[in-house]
């Protein structure tokens, strides 16, 4: 591997709280996050997804990814695994690295993300205002801009 | 907040707790579920490929005015005199969804036999135990889960009565 460029990782085992408020609004999505999964309901369990995940807005194309996550969720069965705690490794990365994340992606996750690039050497932190969890969809240039940036940095 | 709400993963049934619990092996099948299809337990058998017999629907009926479960082929009709001599009543009707869902905890269509809210009495099929294993819902539409039937009694407290008609 010669560079790395990460887009709103998750990051299992990093110390930042990864759970979302106990607010009733919070209590309410995951409440419509249960029916729909028990339901089966495609287009409901990707309408919460988009609360959480995708508050920049609810384009067709990002309800699109939303759907097809949704039926990755409800075909899943019995299959999903945990994800290791990987935090603790973090200072092992030694290649040019970047990650991206955007301050209207999930509170939490944005803590996450800056605790793992102030784990990583190197690691150039970009805050992305008004982006969600879908950076592709939503900031393409940047994302392509940081591709090239960072393999810059790897001598490419 | 919980953690699969956070991750957005689907966490396991209150079903396949149950059965976690227990100690019970059973394997769990998924499948696209079609709200436009209008039968779930024939949904079922059609998407898993499997005899209709071996899959087993979840009722919940009302006797003398307590809720009761049934456990039935997809291929029968729910025998509701059987059901109800079979649960020591007299007379026995299909139970509202709304209070079917609420005693569950699941919603209708994916009404599993094992781990209600509340404490049920549950009565399986006799014709479970023709086969060596059988089908069930896993707590949510698009979920069926494979076990044996005498893991299936055993897991839902049931009683076993013949309450099918075919």
């Amino acid at each position: 591997m010669s560079a790395l460029v990460l887009l709103c990782p998750g990051v299992p085992g990093a110390p930042a709280r990864n759970e979302a408020e106990n607010t009733p609004e919070n209590q309410e999505l995951e409440a419509a996050f249960g029916r729909a999964i028990q339901a089966a309901d495609v287009d409901d369990l990707a309408g919460v997804m988009q609360g959480v995940w995708g508050k920049s807005g609810a384009t067709p194309e990002a309800m699109e990814q939303f759907r097809s996550a949704a039926r990755a969720i409800l075909n899943n069965g019995d299959l999903e695994e945990e994800d290791a705690p990987v935090f603790g490794r973090l200072g092992e990365i030694a290649v040019p690295s970047a990650l991206l994340v955007g301050d209207a992606d999930h509170p939490p996750l944005i803590e996450a993300n800056k605790q793992a690039a102030a784990a990583i050497f190197g690691c150039e932190f970009t805050m992305v205002p008004g982006m969600d969890h879908l950076p592709p969809l939503r900031e393409s240039d940047l994302v392509m801009a940081a591709i090239t940036r960072t393999l810059a940095r790897a001598g490419w | 907040m919980t953690d699969a709400f956070f991750a957005m993963k689907a966490k396991a049934t209150a079903a396949m707790t149950v059965l976690g619990e227990l100690g019970i092996e059973y394997t769990v099948h998924t499948y696209p579920h079609d709200p436009r299809h209008g039968s779930y337990g024939a949904e079922a058998a059609e998407a898993l490929g499997v005899p209709p017999a071996r899959v087993f629907k979840t009722l919940v009926a009302a006797v003398d005015g307590a809720l009761a479960v049934a456990v039935v082929p997809v291929t029968g009709q729910l025998d509701l005199k059987a059901l109800a001599a079979a649960a020591g009543g007299k007379r026995a009707a299909m139970a509202d969804v709304t209070a079917a869902e609420r005693a569950t905890g699941y919603v209708a269509g994916g009404i599993s036999p094992l781990g209600h809210r509340k404490r049920l009495p549950v009565i399986v099929d006799r014709g479970a135990l023709d086969f060596p294993t059988v089908f069930c819902s896993g707590g949510r539409r698009g979920l069926e889960i494979e076990l044996s039937p005498a893991d299936l009694v055993r897991a839902a407290g049931a009683t076993v009565a013949a309450l099918a008609r075919l």
